[in-house]
């Protein structure tokens, strides 16, 4: 049986690695008001994260940077503060995040057998590429912390799959 | 009084002894372009990371379409992050990406800048590096320097006949290693250069000073960590 946990996106690579996570071990029953700070819940793997640096995926040199505060929906089911701007270089396509979704958040440990603790969020950005005209869409995001990989995703199929740092650094507290 | 005296030293020997504690800190600050020069000073926009409380974090960003200053620099989409938290260790990381870079009516271009820094301390020992700070395509007086995106060495001084002189991802780091740890990235730094008085008269030659009068820096991304 799969956890099934719902993201505010659903983006295809947050989605494939969360139904391999959740696929894979033991399924914690969650109620309507769970409490996620007891370790098994939607944040085992932390409730703060913070990073930046450069990524490079397939699709080419990515930079980004973030702070993800997850600590009021923890505790009480509140709301995530943050921000995030990622620059993907090829097309100079810039995201902007706008807003965070509660219901994207989830942190986990050892999430694919390379240890450190690994965050989803997602929301909503602003995107923009080259001089073109500012737009929203939607947007999904991984962050691990040891070894540091970071990936984005965004409603329209653009993602630089889950990768390792090449530079700077992902805490996770 | 000789009490009082004797007291007062033993206090302030005392406190001399003390084992300093740095406060738990993170600060960065990043921007794609800065021009200065003695008409003033044009900057592209500029993230600060904001004083950050224990177990807490921030992050900021800037972005510009671009700077055009004819004859000095046109550069497209200007983006600059810095984002840090404290919590068990203290972290900061900045990055400054700059795209399309041309100075000087070309005598420096390069199709693309990036700057990546990172600092982080745990109390017993404090890092930074400026991995990931790359500079593709880049041509400086007529000589390609990197063929794609690459490294340059850190400090890379290279002579600009008639202006000065450029310092290629220039790097400059600050700390104990200990406690605290921080380091800025230049990536072009044009450090604009005149000669000033100097001159021959029949009682002989004075020799000019050189002066710096404007600098230039493109891809610059700067980060803190102290606990």
């Amino acid at each position: 049986m799969c956890r099934q946990i719902r993201l505010g996106l659903v983006p295809g690579l947050v989605a494939a690695t969360l139904l391999a996570w959740g696929c894979d071990r033991p399924v914690t029953p969650a109620g309507p008001k769970p409490s996620f700070s007891d370790g098994t819940g939607l944040c085992a793997g932390g409730e703060r994260f913070t990073g930046g640096g450069r990524i490079e995926p397939l699709g080419g040199t990515t930079t980004f940077g973030f702070n993800v505060d997850a600590r009021d929906l923890c505790s009480s089911g509140g709301p995530i503060k943050g921000q995030l701007q990622t620059v993907w270089h090829p097309p100079h396509l810039r995201i902007q995040s706008l807003t965070f979704d509660p219901s994207s958040f989830a942190s986990f440990e050892d999430l694919d057998g390379r240890g450190g603790e690994c965050a989803f969020f997602g929301g909503t950005a602003s995107v923009k590429d080259g001089n073109g005209s500012w737009r929203q869409e939607q947007f999904g995001a991984i962050a691990c912390d040891n070894p540091d990989r970071f990936g984005i995703e965004l409603a329209d199929g653009n993602t630089t799959d889950l990768v390792d740092l090449t530079g700077g650094n992902i805490q996770a507290h | 009084m000789q009490v009082v005296v004797a007291l007062s030293l033993l206090n302030g020997v005392t406190a001399a002894l003390a084992p300093v504690t740095p406060a738990q800190s993170v600060s960065g600050q990043a921007y794609g372009a800065l021009v200065q020069s003695a008409g003033g000073t044009q900057q592209s926009a500029l993230a600060v990371l904001p004083a950050v409380a224990p177990t807490e974090g921030a992050m900021v960003d800037g972005d510009a379409d671009g700077l055009n200053l004819p004859g000095t620099i046109t550069t497209e989409a200007l983006t600059g992050t810095t984002s840090g938290s404290i919590g068990n260790a203290a972290a900061a990381q900045s990055v400054a990406t700059v795209f399309n870079v041309n100075l000087l009516n070309g005598l420096i271009t390069a199709s693309s800048l990036t700057a990546a820094v990172s600092s982080t301390s745990n109390g017993a020992q404090a890092t930074s590096n400026g991995l990931g700070s790359t500079l593709a395509d880049l041509v400086v007086n007529g000589v390609q320097v990197t063929f794609g995106d690459a490294t340059v060495a850190p400090n890379t001084r290279i002579t600009l006949p008639g202006v000065g002189y450029v310092v290629l991802n220039e790097q400059l780091p600050t700390g104990d290693g200990v406690h605290a740890s921080g380091l800025t990235v230049n990536l072009i730094h044009v450090y604009r250069q005149s000669l000033t008085g100097g001159g021959c008269t029949l009682l002989g030659c004075l020799p000019g000073v050189v002066t710096t009068t404007g600098e230039i820096i493109v891809g610059s991304a700067a980060s803190n960590a102290a606990m």
